[in-house]
């Protein structure tokens, strides 16, 4: 256990790099849509069309964020690169994978929040009482939809499917076959079995977690033989 | 020379072969390597020298053949310097000192750090800060501060001003511990010529491990010249069986 | 360092070591530098340098102690080094002989080197 955990410190560590520019950007927004008073938001959503797309622009990238980070940088691209350091360690290639997935949830957390932010700022900018930056974050249960499923489920599915083909360049491919295969899981577990509705959520993700098990175990056996 | 009754090797590769995309890369490899020895791999561009030390560390399996590795009590069986490019560029120095302490149960930190500041490598800038000369070296000291009985440098001499390469050598000839060997790939052979023991020629998806004293001695022309003579790159060889008279230096 | 390619790289160092310990810069029985140390001045293999200490060794110039370091032969007989200087000076005649010089003049030319070495403050 000890090394997941030096592993998942120093993954950690890598994608903090990655996404400080962001959040250091997204802070300076915030903190600037907070200070302005509601007089000068009133001016900006009358008068100035540019600034007002501007302000719900920088806000939407954190929507457009949350719905691509999941799969297409969470899914692989923390993977797939030659890794030559992390080769070295001869930490597991399982334990890799299973720390690269387990970090995806902190960032979609964050996302989620800077989403929920952004909107409430927004609502600052509101013409005729209509606000442009409405994302339907309809989430009701958020910890299952958009830590579990978006955030971890998803990307194995996806890592699955990427290192099965085996081709750099089937990415999108990759994403179909995932999303695929999740409504068939739900189909299979909606409609075949007929499950009353309060037990949906529970057997829904124990068979996902079931999955993700399998997913993970296949994904290490296709990277070992791959070279990863 | 000394005979040994019974010859002690670190590593054996036997038949071994390896593609990249399914095209061959090394077909039938054959390589042993004894204790204490300083072996140069030389090759073209793609001859795969690299993918040779990565077969060598256990970064890549063998799609055919067998790697056996014996181990002396106390060591782990490779420690692989990893070429600067190789090494997350935001990392620094400092960063390295505890991923590798983190990692590697067989990494002695002090000596790494006394070894960067012998060398005055400061060690709170990011690597893709540090010249390549630098970078290099800290690759190197942390390679060489694991306790390992094959040690394995991807062209450490590569990218390295001329000023600094004579550093490199010395580095890697003070550090490099009793009894244990290094594997060394390097491009150009002319500088390393009498560092190394042995030298491994690949060459057409094969390898030919030779002593560069039996180069000399029985062609009678440096390691280099007799490199390039077997790769069809350059002069022809001199005279075989021993008519030493040094290389000949006609201008193709 | 610059090797000949003619001749095994470990005799060229032997050699060149005899010629240290035979001119004196080591006394009989003092120790030798270590083989690494060696290795890195000469920038060849530590293997290589081992063989030079065997041939010395071989050669009668040096003893090695396991675990201590080799020493310069203390029971090394002068004569050695006296038979060593004798070739140097053989060859120097030689030398002089090939460009044309003749004994007195050759004796001559050793003088002056001689007292200029003497004045400009070294032993003669």
């Amino acid at each position: 256990m000890k090394d997941l955990k030096h592993y998942l410190w120093w993954e950690g560590k890598r994608r903090l790099r990655t996404v400080r520019v962001f959040a250091v950007f997204w802070l300076a927004a915030d903190l600037l849509l907070w200070a302005l008073p509601q007089s000068a938001c009133a001016w900006i959503s009358r008068e100035s069309s540019v600034l007002s797309l501007l302000l719900n622009g920088s806000m939407f990238l954190a929507g457009l964020a949350l719905a691509w980070y999941p799969v297409f940088v969470a899914g692989a691209s923390w993977f797939t690169p030659r890794r030559s350091l992390e080769q070295l360690t001869g930490v597991a290639v399982e334990k890799q994978i299973l720390a690269g997935l387990l970090l995806n949830v902190p960032v979609v957390f964050l996302l989620y929040v800077q989403c929920r932010i952004g909107m409430g700022l927004m609502a600052k900018l509101a013409w005729d009482g209509v606000s442009f930056f409405q994302i339907a974050l309809s989430w009701p249960d958020f910890w299952r939809q958009a830590l579990w499923e978006q955030a971890f489920f998803m990307p194995s599915l996806y890592l699955f499917f990427y290192l099965l083909f085996g081709r750099r360049g089937w990415k999108l491919l990759a994403y179909v076959a995932a999303l695929g295969s999740a409504s068939l899981l739900e189909f299979l577990l909606t409609w075949e079995m007929a499950l009353p509705a309060a037990w949906l959520p529970w057997v829904t993700l124990a068979a996902e977690a079931l999955l993700c098990g399998l997913l993970i175990s296949a994904c290490g056996r296709i990277a070992r033989r791959r070279g990863y | 020379m000394r005979e040994e009754t019974k010859e002690r090797l670190l590593l054996r590769m036997r038949q071994v072969s390896f593609s990249y995309d399914r095209k061959p890369l090394l077909r039938q490899i054959h390589l042993d390597v004894r204790p204490g020895r300083i072996l140069g791999v030389a090759g073209g561009n793609g001859a795969g020298k690299t993918t040779l030390l990565k077969l060598a560390a256990g970064l890549l399996l063998p799609q055919e053949g067998t790697v056996e590795r014996f181990v002396p009590e106390g060591l782990c069986p490779v420690s692989y310097c990893m070429p600067p490019g190789e090494l997350p560029g935001w990392m620094t120095g400092r960063d390295l000192l505890a991923y590798y302490r983190h990692f590697f149960q067989d990494f002695r930190r002090q000596q790494a750090e006394g070894l960067l500041d012998s060398l005055g490598i400061p060690r709170n800038r990011p690597l893709y800060r540090l010249s390549s000369g630098q970078a290099v070296l800290l690759s190197l000291s942390l390679g060489l501060s694991r306790q390992a009985c094959l040690y394995l440098a991807d062209e450490p001499l590569s990218h390295i001003e001329p000023a600094l390469r004579r550093d490199v050598r010395r580095f890697l000839l003070r550090y490099m511990p009793e009894e244990s060997s290094l594997l060394m790939a390097t491009h150009q052979l002319g500088e390393l010529e009498y560092m190394l023991d042995e030298l491994v020629i690949l060459h057409r998806h094969t390898a030919r491990q030779i002593e560069t004293e039996s180069i000399r001695s029985q062609y009678g022309v440096s390691a280099e010249d007799y490199f390039l003579a077997e790769t069809g790159r350059g002069k022809p060889e001199a005279g075989t069986s021993g008519e030493g008279q040094g290389e000949r230096r006609e201008e193709p | 360092m610059e090797f000949d390619a003619a001749s095994p790289v470990y005799i060229q160092i032997g050699e060149r070591i005899r010629e240290e310990i035979v001119r004196g810069l080591y006394r009989p029985g003092e120790k030798l530098r270590s083989v690494r140390e060696y290795a890195v001045f000469y920038e060849v293999s530590p293997l290589t340098m081992h063989r030079a200490m065997q041939y010395l060794e071989a050669e009668g110039l040096v003893v090695t102690r396991k675990g201590v370091g080799s020493f310069v032969n203390p029971r090394m007989e002068a004569s050695a080094a006296r038979r060593m200087r004798e070739s140097q000076a053989r060859q120097f005649v030689e030398k002089m002989r090939e460009m044309g010089l003749s004994g007195p003049e050759i004796l001559e030319l050793v003088q002056e080197c001689v007292r200029e070495e003497a004045e400009k403050g070294g032993k003669a």
